[in-house]
């Protein structure tokens, strides 16, 4: 289209000079959208190429610093440092530049052209550029809805996304999902703005330059030749936390082929913790659910619950409202969207919280006790030996923390199957042991407690796996290693 | 004549329209309410059914835009005669009938249909905001 489009217009070649320099003065990026715009040849954005032999040689001098965010950074080059001291990149500084005054009246000019109050004259040449094959049940300058869905440490947030003409301008939850209900989270409502992220990747690179797919794949072969002669040995694959059962497939089809290549997960904040208190008190992975509706007494052992980072959240956001309301008159102020009705005949809850710092979610409690972090275990020895657990008890830190204790616990034993002990994320194993040892001691489990399947596909201790695979790679065991995009981008941002 | 359809069809390249009647990036212009409220596409547009080719019959400058908001009562024409390219504007020999009524000036129709039709005042619509938000 670019090349198509004849632009019409006083001095041509002037005006884009006059907009290309104009721009840079408004803003660096600007002047690249220009450049994408315009297609001139001077401001076709340039890869540039990664300095490998210098990072290197950082590297082997011992002189690299031990946490590096990138390349150059790890090489210690001049560009590097000057780029750090420069507040802003090198191409504004041209605006510094003695100007003339002839220099200074085209600068005007521009402003004025960018302004747009030539437009009196005549318009630019728009084109109307409509589909050939238009998308199905597209009305031009109707939106489209979509029904998609988006992960976040590997579980699938279900969302509705509004797209004018292919263009996605709104993130909300789907409305028909059980578990959304049409709630969304400050994550789902960002991830619009990564569809728009001028760093993602649009093309195939390689070493910092643009390569074509069938030149990756010539240039994999050799590599997957390779190790099939040694059976995969020198192959690793580390991905995000796949949920996806089509992608596990495909994986596991790979290993199958490569029976000596292995397959890490890795998300920076995993769930290390809960998958291994889950192994402590079932001797296997599970998946933990509660029913929030169903629950009188609520304590939370520094579990965020109600806030994104907790799978699962809108719902029991919505399901911990609905037990909210004082009223028990049945008439009174209906609870209406499509997957819950009314429940003013229950009682309103009760929500002890336990926290080591404030949330979202212990600003919602009736009786918040703070600790700190390590102390959470403690407290929960002290509530799992009142209600019939095999602990071994303990002392609160005050009095006061001593008798919110015994009153959360007194509520538990009277609530029996309606109450629940959830644990959270972050919390060493041994807490979410507790937490099902107590839920199991006072019969919530399938009443307001729900065990499942573990929804990853390949539940592993994740921290255990990536020092494996370091440490592999350390020796040289490691010839190959595929990393997928989803990390891939986490770095790639940083860089 | 179909020809460069067929061509786009078959090799999936758009047809680049060229865009006749334009008007700049910083003025908001709402075509369907100049339609629903009795605007005749031929005051604006021009005789297009007599065009061999489009061309750009009025200035679109703002001072020809703001000739007739000043004024709409000397432009307006009822709505099922906005698409019509031979409409005339009622005069004493021929009159426009709507609604039973007979309008033999123009003036008379203008009002009637600014009422009709819900047309805002002309201080609402020369205001700088309606165009330039």
């Amino acid at each position: 289209m670019e090349s198509q489009v004849n632009r019409e217009g006083p001095s041509q070649p002037e005006r884009r000079e006059q907009e290309r320099v104009s721009a840079e003065a408004v803003c660096p990026t600007k002047k690249e959208l220009l450049y994408q715009i315009s297609g001139t040849a001077s401001g076709k954005k340039q890869l540039t190429r990664y300095d490998f032999e210098a990072a290197l040689a950082a590297l082997d001098s011992g002189d690299a610093p031990e946490y590096w965010r990138s390349l150059e950074e790890l090489a210690g080059t001049k560009e590097f440092q000057e780029q750090l001291h420069r507040e802003f990149p090198k191409g504004a500084s041209e605006w510094l530049d003695p100007v003339s005054r002839r220099g200074f009246l085209k600068l005007m000019g521009a402003s004025v052209a960018l302004a747009g109050l030539t437009g009196c004259i005549r318009q630019p040449l728009e084109p109307i550029v409509p589909y050939v094959r238009q998308p199905e049940n597209q009305v031009l300058g109707k939106p489209m809805f979509y029904a998609t869905a988006m992960t976040l440490s590997g579980y699938g947030r279900p969302l509705l996304v509004r797209s004018n003409e292919g263009r996605p301008s709104k993130i909300e939850g789907n409305p028909e999902h059980p578990v959304s209900m049409g709630g969304s989270d400050i994550f789902s409502q960002a991830s619009v703005l990564d569809l728009y992220d001028p760093d993602r990747l649009q093309t195939m690179i390689y070493e910092g330059e643009i390569r074509t797919w069938p030149s990756f794949l010539g240039g994999v072969r050799g590599q997957i030749a390779a190790q099939q002669a040694v059976q995969g040995a020198g192959l690793r694959i580390l991905t995000e936390t796949v949920a996806s059962p089509t992608l596990a497939a495909q994986i596991r089809g790979v290993l199958q082929r490569f029976p000596g290549a292995k397959w890490y997960q890795w998300d920076p904040v995993n769930r290390d913790n809960v998958r291994a208190g889950a192994q402590m008190a079932f001797g296997q992975f599970v998946h933990t659910q509660y029913r929030l509706t169903d629950a009188d007494v609520i304590v939370s052992l520094d579990a965020n619950f109600l806030s994104p980072e907790f799978p699962g959240f809108t719902k029991y956001a919505r399901e911990f409202s609905s037990r909210r309301r004082p009223e028990t008159n049945p008439a009174a102020r209906p609870f209406t969207t499509a997957n819950y009705t009314a429940l003013p005949d229950r009682p309103i809850n009760r929500f002890y919280s336990i926290e080591s710092t404030p949330t979202n979610t212990g600003a919602k409690a009736d009786h918040h006790i703070p600790v700190r972090f390590s102390d959470v275990e403690k407290y929960a020895r002290i509530l799992a030996s009142a209600v019939g657990v095999n602990a071994g008890g303990g002392n609160a830190n005050s009095d006061l923390d001593g008798k919110v204790l015994a009153a959360a616990v007194k509520d538990l034993q009277a609530h029996r199957g309606t109450s629940v002990v959830i644990a959270g994320e972050q919390q060493p194993p041994i807490v979410h042991a507790l937490a099902h040892a107590m839920n199991e001691a006072l019969g919530n489990v399938g009443k307001t407690v729900f065990y499942t399947e573990p929804v990853e596909a390949n539940p592993t201790d994740q921290m255990a796996g990536l020092k494996e695979l370091v440490s592999d790679m350390w020796v040289g065991k490691v010839d190959m290693i595929v990393i997928t995009a989803l990390i891939l981008s986490t770095m790639r941002r940083s860089t | 004549m179909l020809e460069p359809v067929r061509e786009s069809f078959r090799s999936g390249r758009s047809l680049v329209w060229s865009r006749v009647n334009d008007l700049p990036d910083y003025v908001y212009f709402d075509h369907s309410i100049h339609i629903n409220k009795g605007v005749g596409c031929r005051d604006c547009h021009g005789p297009v059914d007599q065009m061999p080719l489009m061309w750009q019959e009025s200035t679109l400058q703002m001072e020809w835009c703001l000739n007739c908001h000043r004024q709409p009562e000397k432009f307006l024409r009822p709505r099922e005669q906005v698409f019509n390219m031979r409409y005339e504007q009622p005069g004493p020999r021929q009159p426009v009938t709507l609604d039973g009524k007979a309008f033999t000036s123009q003036l008379d129709l203008g009002n009637y249909l600014k009422d009709k039709y819900h047309v805002r005042t002309v201080q609402d619509i020369t205001s700088c905001y309606t165009c330039h938000r």
